[in-house]
């Protein structure tokens, strides 16, 4: 009865205070997929303006711009808020593994220079104000984690792969900003680095191994660990280049020149295509004159470069400018198997300045429209959507809706 | 009835207890008026009782005479066109960089001609005049607050709303979001539906600040935990019991009664502390408005309550979370019949319960506990707990728990109460022994071999008597959780950039600082200055682009820049150490050294270790009390010592001795535990021994004492100074005779004076004995006070008062011992 009594007193003090402790992290098998550049999962898209997440409803229904966050009592305007971080957004990665719903989105920024000590702000050493915070966002959830400070500047992109997230950045201080690489296990949250003494750039992953390539242009792979690292192929252009592996196919700006446009010059690439599945393959042109190019599914995605003014339009508080595009709103795509390019669609009153994302017969791209413009609106396309398969697009969010949300 | 009246009629006759009470209230009053009132600008309209009449006034009167104050309005609204017009003109004529931090005042306006004259007249009691524009923004603010917090419950409903339909759309209908959004979506939905008819141009003032005090349960609790020691376990000094044991009606009925009592004082503890605040409040600020929704309050508070309401259900959440808290505490103290065991453990269910509020990222289960219970996290906004997968309110679940505990607590403690071998009985601990001797046979059967035969050494037996099991196993407890403490604190992770900066100094710098060395400091600071000039990046990019080098000489000179930079940064944090290392060997002549004290200062700059103060606390605040609460027929000394002169003349002597000795042998293990520790994980210990502790700028004032003796000397003094505590607790036990009144003065005495100094009452450090406890601090404090102008003046003199107070104590329990 004595003990009895004890354990039941035991119990009751457990049940008062043992409730507040539950929640325990949970392990995420996202399985042997590569995810990188994503921006799409599932139905939902999520894109970064700068220190926040935004959320595109769902594909259905793009058009409609929500903050990621969904707790009703957050203003999103403090780094409290799970979908904000503590400085602009250099790269996000959205990931839907298996059996979720919604996406985990991981979020890369710069440390805020500063710290409060005893009340005052100080600034933070070279070495900390050069760290890159990455945090992790659970849209299911609707709650965040973020890991400890990494040895990165200026986070590019990110990759995930078997849990563990790789990361490419400008380098580091001491290191001469030449490129590096890290690995974030986002279970513990321990960072390892690349170490390769040109510094590298983190390109893709591939049949369980990891691609980079070194600050003097050539390709390396090594296992997700970092270690067996080895020479794959030469693009021989003495630098980093734009480059990408996607599907055992590598694509690489081999050359590039400078063109004129306008009162400026823009930058065109010779692009080339290694087929890595075979040792022995050499580099094939895909295209000159290219301007954005992305892969996806092993194809490749480009536009070339076409420069033509449309006239002028008159913009509220900036007053006239000049509508350009820089290529004849035409997509191309190269067939990795056939060898052979072709026209996704053509002309269609907008142009690609950059592409962020491919999924599902859906591309995500920043532009300017250069048809059926408003007077008193600006042109240029801060996100837009557009289908692969018809080549219709729309406007998802502007420049000046930033305030309203 | 009649014996909860005499529960009552005793409790009440505790006089120590009420001053306790007193004491507490008066804590938590000043705690309160420090933090929420003492820092607010009283200059400012809604702060203070006087500007929040004038501005009620001036309502009144914009309701009485409104074409009066639309008349004044209009020409504050011209002078304010006027004065937007001319401080335009003002900014246009400077710079950016005069622009930054520039506010142009009444001053600069009035010198290019544009003046108000106030006209509404409001002139404070102290002369100054209240300006016209705090009543217009305050009129202009009232209209917009009730629109403004009804679109705010607006876009809650829409937020929430929308947040479904995307979840909808993905079909993830069946996740718990979903469910927790929908939830948030209904409770707001029917808020908003019933709050538009209650909303209404108010301003309520001065109620908010008594809500933002979330450390009030804090100090209930603490009360609460003496309290219920003093009902529980002081009972068997009261002679009725063997009356009252003789009917198992009459003990159950008896344990009902102290329930009754227990529960009465946590009303009373919870009144007093909210009727202290309250007035505090009424005096500062005034208390208006009390019938308007809480909503003006708390905007996101999903109740339709008016603020009179709110702050009702808040003193009754807090009344029961103090009831359970009680209930519980006294729990435990029935079954273990401990001090030790009761207090330690209330103090560790108030621990875990902090640490659960910090827990689960602000999720509804963290605010489940008896802090966030006992204040009005619960009602501010709506939360919601994740329960076997599905959302259940936060407040509900607490109110529920809450009642479930009190309940089941206060039938055990009935039950515990009505058995007959029960509460009563001499010591419960006594009967555990056996259990704990069948698997811990030699050492638990010594113990309790001595505990019954006892020895012919009455100093064993006094030191036995001090360390029983409880107390020995509260030791423990209490050492692993220093040993767990230091373990954290030495072993806490440097961030990188220290590292490197340790790194760095061990690799090139550490050592005296010699004049020589000092020269090559000098150069190679200059050296690299010389190479990361402002336009060095440019220069070198300009002499390859002329192709005066190749690319991979431009990458090389680019690192070595880098490097540079790095190093001089490095080198830049040295430098008000080398600084301080100059000034030291220009005003003292001891030649410094220059070594990282990241680590080093962890060791050397220790704070008061609590767990051992907690230690000694407990265990000799013992050491008179069981004299007066057993009954000579239940086998104690003090009947039989009382009798003869000499006999109690010996006792003190013999019981001051084990106390001291006990203190010191117990302080020395936790001393040890924590140094050890602290230099297994200090790396560069060794090498700086015989540095001098000076080269520290903290220690600046400390002469040619080496870093070692420094550490020898603290560890020293974190040792001998628990020996005067020691005795002081026993002469607090001796003149009071309960443990719970002990412990509160041996607190004050200690305690209070360092959380005032923590409070920002520096003037406290002057009786803040914990230093001399803490061993660096005491010595570091002689800097900062420079006493009759000796830089030891201060240690002496602290050092002097606590032994001073200490052996007061000492002779007065000597002189009454021979009295008694």
């Amino acid at each position: 009865m004595k003990k009895a009594i004890r354990i039941i007193a035991a119990a009751l003090i457990c049940a008062v205070l043992a409730p507040g402790l539950s929640g325990c992290a949970e392990k995420i098998d996202f399985g042997d997929e590569v995810y990188k550049n994503k921006k799409y999962a599932g139905e939902s898209i999520f894109f970064n303006i700068s220190s926040r997440i935004l959320l595109s409803g769902y594909m259905s229904k793009p058009d409609n711009i929500y903050p990621a966050c969904i707790d009703p009592f957050c203003d999103h305007s403090t780094e409290s808020c799970a979908a904000r971080t503590e400085s602009p957004i250099t790269a996000t990665l959205t990931v839907l593994p298996e059996g979720r719903k919604l996406p985990l989105v991981y979020l890369c920024c710069q440390r805020w220079p500063t710290k409060v000590v005893d009340g005052e702000e100080v600034l933070l050493s070279a070495h900390e104000r050069e760290m890159s915070i990455v945090k992790q966002f659970d849209a299911e959830t609707g709650q965040a984690k973020t890991f400890e400070p990494v040895e990165l500047m200026n986070i590019r992109s990110a990759l995930l792969y078997r849990g563990i997230l790789y990361l490419s950045a400008d380098g580091f201080l001491g290191e001469g900003y030449r490129g590096r690489v890290g690995a974030l296990d986002v279970l513990t949250g321990k960072c390892t680095y690349l170490s390769e003494e040109n510094g590298a750039r983190l390109i893709g992953a591939y049949d369980g191994r990891i691609y980079v390539m070194t600050g003097r242009g050539v390709v390396e792979s090594c296992e997700p660990d970092f270690s067996d690292l080895c020479a794959v192929y030469d693009c021989q252009t003495g630098g980093y280049v734009n480059s990408y592996v996607d599907e055992g196919m590598l694509y690489f700006a081999r050359s590039k020149t400078d063109v004129p446009a306008g009162n400026s010059t823009k930058t065109v690439f010779e692009v080339c295509a290694v087929d890595l599945k075979n040792k022995d393959a050499e580099a094939v042109t895909v295209a000159s004159g290219v301007y954005v190019f992305m892969p996806y599914e092993g194809d490749l995605y480009y536009t070339l470069f076409e420069y033509n003014e449309h006239g002028t339009v008159s913009v509220s508080g900036y007053g006239e400018e000049t509508v350009v595009s820089y290529d004849n709103g035409t997509l191309y795509r190269y067939d990795a198997e056939k060898g052979t390019s072709e026209t996704c669609f053509s002309d269609i009153g907008a142009s690609f300045s950059d592409i962020y994302d491919i999924d599902d017969g859906m591309i995500l791209f920043s532009g300017a429209r250069y048809r059926d413009f408003d007077e008193g609106k600006s042109t240029y396309l801060r996100i837009a959507i557009c289908s692969i398969e018809t080549g219709e697009w729309r406007e998802l969010f502007a420049d000046d809706e930033e305030e309203y949300l | 009835m009649k014996l909860l009246g005499y529960e009552l009629k005793k409790l009440f006759g505790i006089k120590y207890l009420w001053v306790m009470l007193l004491l507490t209230t008066v804590l938590c009053t000043g705690l309160y008026y420090y933090l929420y009132i003492g820092d607010i600008n009283f200059s400012e309209p809604y702060y203070d009782r006087e500007s929040n009449a004038m501005t009620e006034d001036f309502f009144r009167r914009c309701e009485n005479e409104p074409e009066t104050i639309a008349q004044v309005r209009e020409s504050y609204e011209a002078y304010v066109i006027e004065a937007d017009r001319v401080s335009e003109e003002i900014r246009s004529t400077m710079t950016k960089d005069e622009l930054v931090g520039f506010r142009v005042t009444d001053e600069m306006l009035a010198e290019h001609g544009v003046i108000y004259e106030n006209k509404l007249g409001y002139v404070r009691k102290d002369g100054t005049v209240v300006p016209d524009k705090n009543f217009f923004e305050a009129y202009s603010l009232r209209g917009l607050t009730a629109e403004s917090l009804i679109k705010h419950v607006d876009d809650i409903i829409y937020l929430t709303g929308g947040a479904m339909e995307r979840f909808e759309a993905v079909g993830a209908e069946e996740l718990p979001i979903y469910e927790y959004e929908s939830h948030y979506n209904e409770v707001y939905s029917s808020l908003r539906s019933k709050l538009a008819d209650k909303m209404r141009p108010a301003e309520p003032r001065g109620m908010e600040n008594m809500f933002w005090y979330r450390e009030f349960p804090l100090f209930a609790y603490a009360f609460l935990l003496l309290a219920s020691g003093v009902i529980f376990l002081n009972e068997r000094s009261v002679g009725l019991l063997p009356v009252i044991r003789t009917t198992r009606g009459g003990r159950a009925r008896t344990a009902a009664a102290k329930l009754g009592a227990l529960l009465t004082v946590a009303v009373l503890t919870v009144l007093c502390l909210t009727a202290a605040q309250l007035i505090v409040t009424y005096i500062k600020f005034g208390i208006t408005f009390g019938d308007a929704p809480v909503q003006y309050m708390c905007r996101n508070c999903p109740y339709l309550l008016t603020i009179n309401g709110y702050f009702i259900c808040v003193t009754l959440l807090r009344i029961l979370a103090a009831a359970v808290f009680s209930c519980v505490v006294a729990l435990i103290a029935s079954v273990t019949v401990s001090h030790i065991v009761t207090y330690i453990s209330g103090a560790l269910i108030l621990g875990v319960n902090i640490v659960i509020g910090y827990s689960g990222n602000g999720t509804g289960l963290s605010a489940l506990n008896l802090i966030d219970l006992g204040n009005d996290a619960l009602l501010s906004k709506y939360d919601e707990s994740l329960l076997f997968g599905h959302f259940v309110g936060t407040l509900a679940l607490g109110m529920a728990l809450l009642s479930l505990s009190l309940v089941l607590s206060g039938a055990l403690l009935v039950a515990v109460g009505g058995r007959r071998s029960h509460i009563y009985a001499p010591s419960r601990i006594r009967k555990l022994i056996p259990a704990i001797r069948s698997k811990f046979a030699s050492a638990a059967e010594k113990l309790a071999r001595r505990r019954h035969s006892y020895p012919s050494s009455l100093f064993v037996w006094e030191v036995s008597r001090l360390m029983t099991p409880a107390a020995v196993f509260a030791a423990i407890l209490l050492l692993a959780l220093s040993v767990y403490s230091s373990v954290s604190r030495y072993t806490e992770s440097t961030p990188p950039s220290l590292i490197k900066y340790e790194e760095y100094l061990n690799e090139n710098w550490t050592g005296e600082l010699t004049d020589e060395r000092y020269a090559q400091f000098l150069k190679r600071y200059d050296e690299l200055a010389l190479l990361t000039k402002d336009n060095a990046h440019e220069e070198l990019m300009s002499r390859y682009t002329r192709g005066e080098i190749t690319f991979e000489e431009y990458i090389e000179l680019l690192d070595s820049i880098e490097s540079a930079s790095d190093e001089i940064e490095l080198l830049e944090s040295i430098l008000p150490q080398v600084e301080h290392l100059r000034a030291l060997k220009a005003e003292t002549g001891v030649t410094g050294w220059i070594f990282p004290d990241t680590h080093i200062m962890r060791l050397l700059n220790r704070d008061i270790n609590f767990f051992l103060l907690i230690a000694v606390l407990i265990i000799f605040s013992r050491m008179y009390s069981p004299d007066y609460s057993k009954k000579s027929f239940e086998g104690d000394f003090a009947a039989i010592l009382r009798t003869a002169k000499n006999g109690r003349r010996k006792n003190f002597v013999v019981r001051f001795s084990a106390a001291a000795l006990t203190s010191l042998i117990l302080a020395a293990l936790f001393e040890a535990a924590d140094l050890c520790l602290g230099i297994a994980n200090t790396g560069n210990l060794a090498d700086v021994l015989s540095a001098p502790v000076s080269s520290i700028e903290l220690y600046g004032s400390l002469g040619s004492m080496t870093v070692g003796g420094f550490l020898a000397l603290t560890a020293v003094l974190r040792t001998i100074s628990y020996v005067p505590l020691a005795l002081l607790c026993c002469s607090a036990s001796f003149a009071v005779k309960k443990v719970p009144p002990t412990l509160f003065i041996v607190t004050m005495i200690t305690l209070l004076p360092y959380v005032l100094v923590y409070m920002g009452f520096p003037k406290m450090m002057y009786v803040d004995f914990t230093a001399v406890l803490a061993g660096s601090k005491l010595l570091t404090r002689s800097a900062q006070f420079d006493v009759l102008g000796g830089s030891f003046t201060f240690t002496a003199a602290l050092l002097v008062g606590f032994v001073l107070i200490a052996a007061a104590g000492t002779l007065y329990t000597l002189r009454k011992t021979g009295k008694d």
